[in-house]
């Protein structure tokens, strides 16, 4: 009797749903959708499982997925059925069992409420050593004082926070569901229900989470709306390293006078690193000579060696220059500091020069050959 | 935790041992080994009679004793570092506990309880695992024996006498040790190796015991270091020693047929010793000492043999493991793997609580980080209670001080391995064999500085700790909590460092003096792609001729051998992947560059380039290529004139 009254208090303090309500698996709201993911303790590879994406008013409002308590080579173990929920970013939310079944721990014993409420804490921590661990890890992990004859060393790894006395596979299994492929497919799941317009709004969220969810599935699509261009290019100057990252690395799939026009933007981030990423991702485009009139500009504008650097690798590439783009460099390099001006100086080394440019260069070298 | 009962040593002569600290007498008056008047030997290629005349005295800076993974860390540490080196070892291979006659696996800091599961030790023991699996990747022990001994014999200013115990100490009338005198079995020839500093690696250290080092073995009191895992009258327990075995499938039925020295095992008696494997023996096949355990190697010797076949012949014959039917021992020790016997003292003697308060010493020279595993000595002897006490684990390394492995009597005597200054306590996680190579490391290099400057271990330690802590980390040993400050590092002077391209980290963060990734603190920069360049710009022109990279080789990954395979599960049975295996280095002289340096199939992580002296503004170091990584990720870049 003892055992059932505390069940049912970790229902009610858990999983916010009365006893006996085990949330539909089908309906008018519920979506399944098919997904092949894998697991560590998957003896034979990745498996196809039926991810539920639950709708209310109709927009997506969480996910949740069916999985075996344990997943246990030695089929000694009891295995129950969990539901886990993750939000639409695929965030854990909770896990549910159905009514009057109890998760166990060694040697039968059923979970006490402490156990249930620390397998929610276990599971809700992104960051626990149970990510490291594989399934032979788990087979030879000392936890909580039991003598590991096998490993013959301390296979000591997780903490008594991080695991549950006796049901270490437990944790083990239910965390890697919830915190391993199945978070970037909730997310593309998502991502597919939601229209450019609806990404667009969350582009100026104060969540980063959901900025970054935003960047990522715009990334994703090819045939970008104008409104859409339009807000990357009022974002791009403030972007971060990472949103820069996830833009820069989906720029190849975009129009040539967007990607320009995108680039001519993140050059006038303020972050050094973010206009860097840009440089590669200009780099990359090699022959591409409709982003030269905007490496000429930046290259006024530059008050660092390693862009300095990037801009003429790639300006060197586009072949001899121009006179009168010898003429705007040579403006440079009386007014850079001599960490550019040298590279500066360098790269006008191999031009074909003027009469005039030569005396130019001449007079560069009078002045810092010491530093040449 | 009850004390043993079984030994029939009394309780009063362990007290004695542990509270005590023995001291030996000085041998002034060494037994000449050579001496021979009875031979009778007719040469018939010489035609003559006559005695063999085999006594050699021999001269060098540095005189290592013991080949473990301490013993070689120090001799090649000393050797590099310019002085002219021995390392004499009693067997005929090098290795130690982690040879082919014991299989030992090389172990290190790993099970912390954070994100860095495993805090690996780089360094001499890094490379030498790294060349294992170059040379050696079908995990055969006989051939990393031979890798041990090629990496070992390729070090110029090192000599290696294998087949040589050191059995005396000759002292100086100052206290110092003069000389080793040696016996090689092999060649019947006893040596005089004289010596400025001696290293004594040998783990039982004999050297240091006859030199009247002092020494102490047992367990300390509780009380005296207020060590909460130690007991609470001082007594003479010692880890003991365990004898291995690898097995092999034949396919098809075997019997098997214990020899006479087999001793029946106990099953239903043990304690916690499961049999959940059959591929490499069971390290509780161990026996230790209330007493004397040297005097008592070679009765648990034969002991071990005979439980070993024990525990072997209830798996083959008792009916409990028809898994085991098909399998056959392959390989068997006869040389116990030992944990523990003599703890030479030093100026510090680092305790558990130092350990499990991560303790910071102004002259850390490495670290820790094993459980504190404190072995039952009573062993298979002792079936009713635990083989090993696994008392306590750590969050992250531990610091261990260069005061810990130099004699507080013997000016120039020092040591490594499991015979430092620690508690018995403290060396249940110190013993560790990845431990004790960054002891040996820092020995060495700590000789070779002793050497060139014209100091005592002690003035090292107590005035110029920073010129070893310095060496050390440009040698790409990580100290816990000392960053590199190394003011010869003229990359340090540099005013930009940049990447082509940056996946994660900074190019900055290379000259930050750390040269690993520590917990949420990044010290590395990656490309986004290979080949990926980094470039070291200067205002002014600067004279370098060398060039050092740390690289990485991925120091959370496992990379020791195993006698079992399913403990590679993990590991990578290879070069690591993320090492840079190809590199190019330029330098910018009147404006163009110009290749200084190459490096192709690099096993190293720390890479040292060295080449004529150049005057340049720039460097360029264009990675190639990895060991099969998409990314180059590098944790520090350092230049010298």
């Amino acid at each position: 009797m003892l055992f059932i009254r505390s069940v049912i208090l970790v229902i009610i303090s858990f999983w916010g749903s009365a006893p006996g309500q085990w949330t539909d698996a089908a309906g008018p709201d519920i979506k399944t959708i098919a997904v092949t993911v894998d697991h560590p303790a998957l003896e034979d590879g990745p498996e196809e499982m039926s991810l539920r994406q639950v709708f209310e008013g109709g927009a997506s409002s969480y996910f949740f997925l069916e999985v075996e308590s344990v997943l246990c080579a030695d089929h000694i173990c009891k295995v129950v059925p969990v539901r886990l929920f993750w939000d639409n970013y695929g965030r854990y939310k909770r896990y549910e069992l159905e009514p009057g079944v109890e998760l166990e721990k060694g040697e039968g014993l059923p979970f006490e409420k402490e156990d249930y409420e620390q397998l929610d804490r276990i599971l809700a921590n992104e960051e626990s050593a149970l990510r490291e661990l594989s399934y032979a890890d788990i087979t030879q992990t000392k936890v909580h004082g039991e003598v590991d004859a096998m490993s013959g060393a301390t296979a000591l790894i997780l903490s008594d926070q991080e695991s549950i006395e006796g049901a270490t596979w437990t944790c083990f299994t239910l965390w890697h569901w919830v915190h391993g492929e199945m978070k970037n497919k909730i997310r593309e799941a998502y991502a597919l229900t939601l229209e450019q317009r609806q990404l667009r709004e969350m582009l100026d969220s104060k969540e980063e989470e959901m900025k970054l969810f935003a960047y990522e599935s715009l990334a994703y699509r090819e045939d970008l709306e104008e409104d859409t261009e339009w807000a990357l290019l009022a974002q791009a100057p403030r972007l971060t390293l990472e949103e820069a990252r996830i833009i820069c690395t989906a720029q190849a799939k975009w129009p040539l006078d967007f990607r320009v026009q995108l680039s001519q933007s993140l050059l006038t981030n303020p972050a050094e690193a973010v206009r860097l990423i840009s440089l590669e991702t200009i780099d990359k485009n090699e022959q591409e000579e409709e982003f030269k009139p905007l490496l000429f500009d930046h290259l006024e504008t530059i008050s660092s060696l390693p862009e300095a650097d990037k801009v003429l690798n790639i300006l060197g590439r586009y072949g001899p220059l121009m006179s009168t783009e010898v003429d705007a460099m040579q403006e440079i390099l009386k007014e850079k500091d001599l960490l550019i001006t040298r590279r500066l100086f360098y790269f006008l080394q191999n031009q074909k020069l003027s009469a005039s440019q030569q005396s130019v260069m001449d007079d560069f070298y009078r002045q810092n050959s010491h530093y040449l | 935790m009850k004390r043993r009962k079984f030994f029939k040593q009394t309780a009063g002569a362990g007290l004695l041992s542990g509270l005590l600290p023995l001291s030996i007498r000085v041998n002034d008056d060494p037994v000449n080994l050579g001496k021979r008047s009875n031979d009778h030997w007719e040469q018939m290629g010489k035609g003559k009679i006559g005695i063999p005349k085999r006594q050699k005295t021999v001269q060098y800076d540095v005189a290592v004793i013991g080949a473990g993974m301490a013993g070689i860390s120090a001799a090649v540490a000393s050797a590099r570092n310019g002085a002219k080196t021995v390392l004499i070892n009693d067997r005929p291979v090098l290795g130690g506990n982690a040879s082919s006659e014991i299989r030992v696996t090389v172990n290190g800091v790993q099970s912390l309880q954070n994100k860095h599961r495993v805090e690996r030790e780089t360094g001499i023991i890094e490379e030498m695992l790294i060349d294992n699996w170059y040379f050696n990747p079908q995990e055969s022990y006989p051939v990393w024996d031979h890798v041990v001994y090629d990496y070992v014999s390729q070090q110029s200013n090192l000599d290696i006498m294998l087949n040589t115990q050191a059995i005396d100490a000759v002292m100086h009338d100052s206290g110092t040790i003069k000389s080793a005198i040696c016996w090689q079995l092999t060649t019947e020839t006893a040596f005089t190796i004289n010596a400025k500093y001696f290293i004594d690696c040998s783990g039982d250290g004999l050297l240091a015991a006859t030199a009247g080092a002092e020494y102490r073995t047992g367990r300390e009191a509780r009380s005296e270091f207020d060590e909460s895992f130690a007991p609470e009258v001082a007594d003479g327990w010692q880890m003991g020693a365990t004898l291995m075995m690898i097995t092999k499938d034949m396919e098809k039925p075997m019997p098997y047929y214990p020899p006479s020295f087999m001793i029946p095992y106990q099953a239903e008696k043990a304690h916690d010793r499961k049999i959940n494997q059959f591929k490499e023996g069971y390290w509780w096949v161990e026996l230790g000492s209330d007493d004397d355990i040297i005097a008592d190697q070679e009765t648990n010797r034969h002991k071990l043999m005979g439980y070993m076949h024990g525990v072997w012949n209830y798996i083959k014959n008792s009916g409990e493991f028809p898994e085991a039917d098909n399998l056959v021992l392959d390989w068997v020790g006869s040389l116990p793997g030992r944990r523990e016997s003599r703890r030479f003292m030093g100026d510090y003697i680092l305790t558990q609580k130092d350990m499990e308060t991560y303790k910071h010493f102004e002259d850390a020279i490495g670290y820790g980080g094993w459980s504190l595993d404190e072995h039952n000595p009573g062993g298979i002897e002792n079936l009713s209670e635990p083989p090993s006490y696994f008392h306590d684990r750590f969050n992250k390394p531990y610091e261990v001080p260069f005061r810990s492995l130099y004699s507080k009597n013997i000016k120039n005597l020092m040591f490594a391995g499991r015979n430092v200054s620690v508690t018995h306590i403290a060396l249940s996680s110190t013993r560790i064999q990845g431990t004790c190579a960054l002891m040996g490391q820092a020995v060495g290099t700590a000789a070779a500085l002793c050497l060139s400057h014209q100091l005592s271990p002690r003035m090292l330690a107590q005035n110029n700790i920073d010129l070893l802590q310095e060496q050390l980390l440009r040698d790409d040993v990580y100290i816990p909590n000392r960053p590199s400050r190394d003011p010869k590092d003229l990359a340090r002077q540099c005013q930009v460092i940049f990447g082509d391209s940056t996946a994660t980290g900074d190019a900055k963060l290379l000259l930050d003096g750390i040269s690993r990734d520590e917990i949420d603190q990044i010290h590395h920069w990656s490309s986004s792609s290979k080949p990926a360049q980094l470039q070291l710009e200067w205002l002014e022109a600067q004279p370098i001729s060398e060039v050092l990279i740390k690289a990485d080789t991925n120091l959370q990954r496992k990379i020791m051998m195993h006698k079992n395979p399913d403990k590679n599960e993990e590991q990578i049975l290879a070069v690591p992947p993320e090492l840079v295996r190809e590199l190019v280095l330029e330098a910018r002289v009147a404006g163009a560059w110009k290749e200084i340096a190459q490096l192709s199939d690099n096993r190293r992580r720390m890479i040292k380039l060295s080449f004529a002296p150049v005057q340049t503004s720039a460097l360029r170091i264009k990675f190639k290529d990895t060991w099969g990584a998409d990314q180059v990720k590098i944790y520090e870049v350092r230049c010298y004139s």
